[in-house]
């Protein structure tokens, strides 16, 4: 709601983006009533994709800025490499939460420079994204976007913390 | 021109991932990492293919597409709706604000909620069956009432 609030007062004077965008606002709080939620209980291990978030970021971040790969690649190199990882061991439930954790936080390696100064940024946000990402289990399940959204809050939420207390 | 290349774009990564992810069972990540690592590469190795704009902005947006693609085939199933998100999400992408711009994850936002946008389309075009949390909730909640 925030982005797309966002958007409307940037485009507050374009009138056509402008309707378009509350008939965005209308149908997504639509949708909110009709995604289903599925009531998962966390478990201890669970945690240990905040781990996995943050180095996903931490790898991404490397890529994109230090070998200056670009986002595009660097995620998609992080991700496809991500994905082969639970066929180590099919039977492991936590090699299954792996791509999934990595892939969120190589979003956060996305982040331009000018935004995530430094490592420690990138470690802030990749950790905030693995709280909202347990925290999350059982919201959106099998919805498209629904770890570039936690990404984006922990990114978020990360620039807020440093803005504040920094 | 720019701009119908860039919503052509949305609309193609979100139904090649979804095919990849679903009709060729790769799974939603692998899907989307794939497709846009073979985006990112071409553009990468052969930047002047193109012109300078459709170079940088055609494998964001192919990989913002690609989240959409990434959905569960429980949730939706008809690929003119993916197609319509991918539609949503290059809108999305170009009437973008500068207060966000750079960070991580928008793209994903975007993804999410064209996705959503898509979703609510039926309640209002046919009468579906609304399954959700909330439902429930107020179901238990009226019945404690009672």
């Amino acid at each position: 709601m925030v982005f797309i609030a966002s958007i409307l007062f940037e485009k507050i004077n374009t009138t056509p983006i402008l309707v378009i965008m509350c008939m965005i606002s209308v149908f997504v709080t639509l949708a909110y009533v009709k995604v289903p939620l599925r009531h998962d209980t966390h478990f201890m291990d669970d945690f240990s994709v905040v781990l996995l978030v943050a180095l996903g970021a931490a790898i991404s971040y490397y890529f994109n800025i230090q070998l200056g790969l670009g986002p595009v690649l660097s995620v998609g190199l992080i991700g496809t490499v991500a994905s082969f990882v639970p066929k180590i061991n099919k039977k492991s439930e936590r090699l299954q939460l792996v791509p999934g954790s990595i892939y969120c936080g190589s979003f956060i390696g996305m982040t331009k420079p000018s935004i995530a100064t430094d490592w420690h940024f990138v470690l802030l946000a990749g950790t905030l994204a693995g709280i909202l990402l347990v925290f999350s289990k059982g919201v959106f399940h099998g919805m498209g976007g629904k770890l570039g959204t936690i990404a984006f809050g922990g990114v978020a939420l990360a620039s807020l913390f440093l803005f504040l207390f920094f | 021109m720019e701009n119908l290349i860039l919503v052509t774009t949305g609309i193609v990564a979100a139904l090649v991932t979804f095919i990849v992810n679903e009709k060729l069972n790769q799974g939603p990540v692998r899907a989307s990492a794939i497709v846009s690592l073979v985006v990112g590469s071409f553009f990468y190795w052969f930047p002047e293919e193109l012109s300078n704009e459709l170079t940088q902005n055609i494998p964001i947006v192919f990989i913002g597409g690609s989240f959409i693609g990434m959905v569960s085939s429980n949730i939706i199933s008809n690929y003119w709706m993916i197609g319509i998100s991918g539609a949503i999400f290059s809108f999305f992408y170009l009437n973008a604000s500068n207060f966000f711009n750079g960070y991580g994850g928008t793209l994903g936002t975007a993804a999410c909620i064209s996705l959503l946008v898509t979703l609510s389309l039926p309640v209002i075009t046919k009468k579906h069956r609304i399954v959700n949390g909330f439902l429930i909730l107020r179901g238990l909640i009226l019945k404690r009432k009672k």
